[in-house]
């Protein structure tokens, strides 16, 4: 097992150095002086000590080689530069965002698997019966909305017919620093609640869909009947047989979606004003802080490929034979 | 202990379907037969007939679409308690009847374990899952239970996945996990077919070995008659859900009266001449949705066909299935042009029995037999 996640973690290594040469590229080689054309119309632009600044950081005398090893080198150091907004380091901006948005994420996903599991497991198991015809046309209406719609739809209800405790922006209330520790979880939990139902909705209705498809596959399998003939219990066939071989998709699934999860959070943490790296990317593409940018670009992709790393190696515990392929 | 003679189950008319889109399949059409106490019953057959159904039925593991439909299965305990009815028994009860009290063996066994848990692990399952036995206990046991099936080096095998093993070692593991509740009635559902000839030999051998040490009855189904005479103290031939002949194994093999038999010998008497075996028996087994009327082996009968080219019986041309075949009109429609649904076992001899219209016995009629 060791072995193979040595062997997994170098193989994302030229995954990762891919990531920073396109993403340095994109926006390095576009024509003209990178540092005029990124400063134009941005705020403050035409001061010559951004532009100083941009071209020490981009170090645009030297070759373009050394040029992307130094930027290269910085990346390593979390030294993404300084913002063109506040001249704040980068990596301070996006520190305090991203715990926001993997809480976020992580929740949402704890939550949607916490629910997808059983509803899939009881539709497959009953299958044909009502709750699995119901949940069936319920999850299938449910993953044809997208979520930002229903994000609308949710902000304007509360709109017009306030609920007190339940916020429609932001994270934390004003008063969040005087609360005890309790009183800032539930703050907290509050905030997220509308959001983070937009969030798991879509994953929630495709989820359980994809493990009663799976669980309709492994409960036909031999081994499931050996173990009904060998008299064990409902429940152990079930779980520790039919659903233990779903395991193997399902993380595989996961590892997919994340990709989307990362980008779909964009577009719901504006309309939520969630302080988020999602939020903050809007920002900062809409403020021309191209320092802020990259940053993320390259945050986002590491996030997602060791999200996919994890998923392998999940995949690879869980299935002895993918294991040994290897 | 129960005097040999008396049965450790008994299946009565037993009826199991299975409906599909197209119509209602009669895979168990009444059939009945019974296991006695440290005997071997041989269900046997071509594939399609219904003895995987009839297994299946047994252990109640019959899944929607199908159901059993009609029937009894008595289940005889050891002691003098009575007999229970599996057909009505509850899920909770049905458990502590499998594994327990009637195991079973299938088919292929690179399929039949769970792929993601360890070998020892899954028989330690079993054994918990009968008996109140810690861990460690339960996981000793499974090795010396390995050992017992001939697993060299059973603590290490043990640990291991299932794709690590052979089919051959998996059988055996299987077998263990069957007999680890030290069942009365082990049902084996065709359980070297997937195996090479060696292997089958070995696990033909261990099965009658571990019979001979716990004094189980087997239902032993398979499509070979050749393992039947190692094996059988009993035979029940099946044919399109029928069982269609029922005798000891000496009586089945020296005079086997339903033509269907003699042709599955003579074919098996071919298939020692010639080592190429093209069809055992002309024409296919029916489709399970369009059985033939009358005597469902009508359309492949030699004796039916002799005797109507003999003009000893009313013959007709009927179409079926585009082309046409002379049948014997009488095995269609025996009595006054009414469609009875076939031939229904009955005696030719003590403790024989056949469902054919025409047979007495093998050597009355006269068939050309191996
Ligand atoms: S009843 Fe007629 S068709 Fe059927 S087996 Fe006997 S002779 Fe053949």
């Amino acid at each position: 097992m060791t072995r193979y996640v040595v062997k997994r973690l170098l193989l994302a290594v030229p995954t990762l150095l891919g990531i920073t040469i396109v993403t340095f590229a994109v926006v390095r080689l576009a024509p003209g002086d990178p540092a005029a054309m990124q400063l134009d119309g941005t705020p403050g632009g035409d001061s010559a000590r951004l532009h100083e600044q941009l071209r020490a950081y981009w170090r645009l005398d030297q070759p373009l080689h050394r040029q992307y090893a130094g930027w290269l080198a910085r990346l390593v150091t979390f030294d993404f530069g300084h913002s063109f907004v506040d001249h704040r380091p980068v990596w301070d901006k996006i520190a305090e965002k991203l715990p926001w948005t993997v809480g976020l994420a992580v929740a949402s996903l704890g939550a949607t698997l916490a629910l997808a599991i059983p509803i899939g497991v009881i539709m497959a198991v009953r299958a044909g019966g009502w709750f699995d015809r119901i949940t069936g046309v319920g999850l299938y209406a449910a993953f044809s909305v997208p979520n930002y719609v229903a994000a609308g739809a949710l902000i304007a209800a509360v709109a017009v017919i306030p609920i007190d405790w339940l916020p429609i922006s932001g994270a934390i209330s004003d008063d969040y620093d005087g609360l005890s520790v309790g009183g800032r979880i539930a703050d907290v939990v509050r905030h997220a609640l509308l959001i983070g139902i937009c969030y798991s909705y879509p994953a929630l209705a495709y989820q359980a869909r994809f493990v009663r498809n799976n669980m309709l596959e492994t409960l036909r399998q031999d081994y499931v009947r050996t173990a009904r003939a060998n008299g064990l219990s409902r429940c152990r066939v079930i779980f520790r047989h039919a659903f233990r071989n779903t395991w193997v998709p399902l993380i595989t699934l996961l590892g997919l979606t994340i990709p989307s999860v990362v980008s779909g959070s964009v577009i719901l943490e504006v309309m939520f004003n969630w302080p988020g790296i999602g939020r903050l990317f809007y920002a900062s593409i809409a403020q021309r802080d191209y320092p802020t940018v990259m940053a993320l670009s390259v945050v986002s992709a590491v996030l997602v490929l060791l999200s996919t790393l994890a998923a392998d190696i999940a995949c690879a515990r869980a299935d002895p034979r993918i294991h040994d392929a290897q | 202990m129960m005097p040999p003679d008396r049965p450790m189950l008994d299946v009565v008319d037993l009826h199991t379907r299975f409906r599909t889109g197209d119509g209602v399949v009669r895979a168990v059409d009444g059939v009945s037969f019974s296991i006695h106490r440290g005997q071997t019953l041989a269900l046997v057959g071509e594939s399609g007939c219904g003895k995987s159904a009839t297994a299946l039925s047994i252990m109640r593991l019959i899944d929607p679409p199908g159901e059993i439909a009609d029937g009894q299965i008595r289940l005889h305990s050891v002691d003098d308690n009575p007999p229970v009815d599996l057909r009505t028994l509850s899920e909770r009860r049905l458990r502590e009847i499998r594994g327990r009290r009637v195991g079973m063996v299938f088919q292929d066994p690179m399929t039949a374990l769970n792929p993601v848990l360890p070998v020892g692990g899954q028989i330690a399952e079993s054994i918990r899952a009968h008996r109140p036995v810690d861990r460690r206990r339960a996981w000793h046991d499974t090795i010396e239970l390995l050992d017992d099936v001939g697993i060299a080096a059973p603590d290490r095998r043990a640990r291991q996945y299932p794709h690590e093993w052979s089919g051959g070692m998996i059988q055996r593991a299987l077998i263990a996990m069957a007999v680890a509740g030290r069942p009365d009635l082990l049902i084996a559902d065709e359980p070297t077919t997937a195996l090479d000839v060696t292997t089958q030999a070995q696990i033909l051998e261990l099965l009658q070995r571990l019979q001979r040490e716990f004094g189980m009855a087997i239902l032993f189904i398979t499509h070979d008659l050749g393992i039947v005479a190692d094996m059988a103290d009993d035979v029940c031939v099946m044919y399109a859900g029928r069982i269609v002949e029922r005798a000891d194994v000496r009586t089945l093999f020296t005079q086997p009266a339903h033509p269907y038999t003699q042709a599955l010998l003579a074919a098996l008497a071919g298939f020692d001449r010639s080592p190429t075996r093209a069809e055992p028996i002309p024409g296919g087994v029916p489709h399970p949705l369009h059985l033939p009327d009358g005597c469902r082996f009508h359309p492949r009968c030699v004796l039916s066909r002799r005797l109507a080219a003999d003009g000893r019986r009313e013959t007709a041309v009927v179409p079926r299935d585009r082309e046409s075949v002379i049948v014997l009109r009488n095995c269609i429609r025996p009595v006054d042009g009414r469609d009875i649904g076939g031939p229904s076992l009955r005696p030719v001899a003590a403790g024989h029995d056949v469902a054919c219209w025409e047979a007495n016995d093998g050597a009355a009629i006269g068939i050309a037999r191996p």
